[in-house]
């Protein structure tokens, strides 16, 4: 019973290692440049367009979409985790550096002690905006932001973080002397409808936002320079695509040729055409750049697969590893009296951490171990730290329950202390732990979906394209078989309990 | 065989065992008799180390248990604790021969001492595979004496061996027991709350009560020659239950 018990893990410990190392393998052999993007279209479709450039020159490049924010990204860059990916100057600026930034050879200058450099910009400047509809624009003649000032009864709706950035309404309002009817804070989507419908009448906007075209809305001009610039840019490692003369050739090339139409045009065909971003970003570079790229989408069922492999591996080596830890420290928590609280406790307070937070938190750590701070290494490792705990607890409670009377027969036996904890102790806890691992198991099916934010792949991934793009079956293209995959982690733990548990605990 | 001197034990504020004596000679069926609460079942505990005397010393074999010799006194002893003590995830066979598997009892060795006790207790052998939860109260019984008797011990400690039985098959296992006890010719201490059990199976008794020994002497001298008020009134109790 024993030996079968410690067979099915050991099973699993060897199936995902085996594949991680697979993996780790194949990417030593011809190191590619690492493409990052954020979480939101523009920088997917900017990440997608230099990669299939990249591609286009045979050189090898990869696209790791959708991480969390702006800090995640600059610290992969940093530690070498992603070599290049699209930025805006006036993120830089008020963010990153912290520091007025003059022009390009300035910024270059201030971003070489980071052992990094910047392209010339894309040629957009994606700024806030201020936007109205064309019926209103001509009703009052709106051509400038001033312009508003001459028109008192405005009704203002603002995203809440326009709303409460100083370089958003606060300082726009006392810049242009503003005196709206009122001025609320909403939804950015929802912020369309109502200007259409005419619950507002004006709006903050990106001045690349696909509904520009969408809704045939007028950009009032910035007249007094309020908005700062977020001219679009690629920011770079200088030791692996500036030591790659072709690369660098390739990266600059882009310079200049998307301007501000052009990329509300490709965002629009994302966002509301729902065409994927490597499809858009070749057809761009096949119509502007002359190139001949077949965007080569595979099916969905190959995307499944390769997403399902990526998922599983996920779940099943971070559970394999904190069994392999959590039970030795349940145990040590119920029978060492001092420890118990200390290690339950310890185990509590990792589960409080907000999983995104965990997730950044974990990037430093384990980068001082010289492991990627990226990918496969801060999910695993957040994923093995959330099943601690009901792994802990109910070996904690199963070793607590066992009755008095049994544990005093094993003794009195004469039976040795690691027979009695092996043979007797952990055979009657073994229900009590299995619904441990079955609880950590099913969870951690749901958490792993958070590992795309962090370039883990998994089901994460359609699951934030579809929630950036409004794109239900792209949702459902990770929901359903992530829940597929958490009933089957059920049943496959209720057939090892029948194969594990003694048929006399369960009579 | 066993000697118990002026060995005393509390439980926080609660003293079970006042000083003690108790002296078993080999050979000797002795019981320890007394209401729940009067320290008997702790008294046994001492025996076998599982409480550790606050004060005294426990005596087995001339020798002062201690943590060095406790694992190879324990071999030599055999226990059958209160409510039987079976492992609910070992089968009937597994059970009895746990401890004879751990010291690597070669297999036909064991089998042949399996199929004696098995003999000796009139244990069903169909029942052998059979988990605890799946043979009745009388054979989880037979069960753990087999289990106590595997490695042919010279001492046997019995908890209330044969509680919570229905009468009939009660009074089958005390004559069994009787015959066992007679036949193997173990030393035996048992641990009863009832006279007649006590009576029947052991030639002196201890009647405790309070942590102390109130009378010391055969069935015949509880019944008619009680040396206090307690006493009596314990054998007219016995009498009405029974």
């Amino acid at each position: 019973m024993k030996n079968r018990t410690f067979a099915a893990l050991a099973l699993v410990v060897l199936g995902s290692g085996a594949s991680l190392n697979l993996q780790a393998e194949a990417q030593s052999q011809d190191k590619p440049i690492v493409v990052g993007s954020k979480l939101f279209i523009e920088s997917g479709i900017l990440g997608e367009v230099v990669v299939q450039a990249l591609n286009e020159a045979d050189i090898k490049a990869i696209h790791k979409a959708n991480f969390g924010g702006t800090r995640i990204l600059w610290n992969a860059l940093l530690s070498g985790d992603i070599d290049l990916y699209p930025e805006y100057t006036g993120t830089l600026k008020h963010e990153i550096l912290r520091q007025p930034v003059r022009d390009l050879e300035h910024l270059r200058g201030l971003l070489k002690p980071f052992g990094l450099g910047a392209a010339a910009p894309l040629g957009f400047n994606n700024t806030y905006a201020i936007g109205v509809t064309q019926a209103t624009a001509k009703k009052y003649d709106l051509r400038t932001i001033s312009d508003l000032g001459r028109v008192p009864g405005l009704k203002y709706g603002f995203t809440n973080e326009f709303m409460d950035r100083q370089d958003g309404w606060p300082g726009l309002r006392a810049k242009y002397d503003l005196k709206p009817a009122q001025a609320r804070g909403l939804d950015h989507d929802i912020a369309y409808r109502a200007l259409e419908s005419g619950d507002i009448d004006v709006m903050d906007l990106y001045s690349t936002d696909a509904e520009i075209k969408y809704y045939d809305l007028v950009l009032l001009e910035d007249d007094r320079l309020y908005f700062p610039r977020y001219d679009a840019l690629y920011i770079y490692r200088l030791d692996t695509v500036s030591a790659n003369e072709l690369a660098l050739e390739v990266v600059n090339s882009l310079s200049g040729k998307i301007k501000a139409d052009a990329m509300v045009d490709l965002n629009a065909r994302v966002k509301l055409k729902k065409k994927p971003a490597s499809e858009v970003a070749a057809v761009f570079l096949n119509t502007k750049m002359g190139f001949e790229i077949r965007s080569g989408r595979s099916s969905r069922f190959q995307r499944i697969q390769k997403r399902t492999l990526e998922h599983f591996r996920l779940v099943g080596l971070s559970l394999a590893l904190a069994v392999l830890v959590a039970i030795p420290l349940g145990v040590m928590a119920s029978e060492v009296r001092c420890t118990g609280n200390a290690v339950l406790w310890s185990v509590g307070m990792v589960q409080t951490i907000p999983s995104l937070a965990l997730l950044v938190i974990l990037i430093r750590p384990l980068n001082w171990l010289g492991l990627p701070g990226i990918g496969d290494p801060p999910a695993l490792v957040a994923l093995f730290l959330y099943s601690l705990l009901p792994i802990v607890r109910s070996t904690y409670v199963g070793f607590q329950s066992l009755s008095q009377t049994l544990r005093e027969t094993g003794q009195v036996l004469g039976l040795s202390r690691w027979t009695r904890l092996f043979k007797i102790d952990f055979q009657m806890a073994l229900p009590s732990i299995l619904s441990g691992i079955k609880t950590a198991a099913v969870l951690n099916v749901g958490f792993a979906t958070l590992g795309a934010l962090i370039g883990a792949g998994g089901y994460g991934q359609p699951i934030l394209t579809g929630i950036r793009l409004d794109d239900y079956g792209l949702i459902l293209e990770g929901a359903i078989p992530s829940a597929v995959m958490a009933i089957l982690v059920q049943q496959m733990f209720d057939v090892i309990e029948r194969l594990v548990v003694s048929k006399g605990l369960r009579a | 065989m066993i000697r118990l001197d002026k060995v005393s034990k509390s439980f926080g504020n609660h003293k079970v065992l006042d000083g003690i004596h108790l002296n078993v000679i080999e050979g000797e069926q002795v019981a320890l008799l007394g209401l729940s609460g009067s320290g008997k079942t702790t008294a046994l505990k001492l025996i076998c180390g599982l409480h550790w005397p606050d004060s005294g010393e426990v005596f087995i074999r001339g020798e002062v248990l201690d943590v060095k010799n406790l694992r190879s006194t324990r071999l030599k002893m055999g226990y059958v604790i209160q409510s039987g003590g079976l492992f609910p995830h070992l089968t009937a066979k597994q059970n009895v021969t746990i401890v004879a598997h751990e010291l690597k009892w070669p297999k036909d060795k064991l089998e042949d001492r399996l199929s004696d006790l098995v003999r000796m207790t009139k244990f069903p052998s169909s029942a052998l595979d059979r988990f605890p939860s799946e043979i009745s109260g009388g054979q989880r019984k037979r069960l753990s004496l087999m289990r106590a008797l595997f490695l042919n011990p010279d001492l046997l400690l019995l908890d209330e061996p044969l509680g919570a039985l229905d009468p009939i098959t009660r009074t089958d296992l005390q004559d069994e027991l009787k015959e066992l006890f007679s036949s193997l010719k173990k030393t035996v201490v048992l641990v009863t709350h009832d006279l007649f059990e006590a009576g029947f199976l052991a030639g002196r008794i201890l009647l405790l009560h309070g942590g102390s020994v109130v009378q010391e002497g055969s069935w015949d001298d509880l019944v008619h020659r009680p040396q206090n008020e307690f006493v009596k009134k314990f054998v007219r109790a016995q009498r009405a239950a029974n």
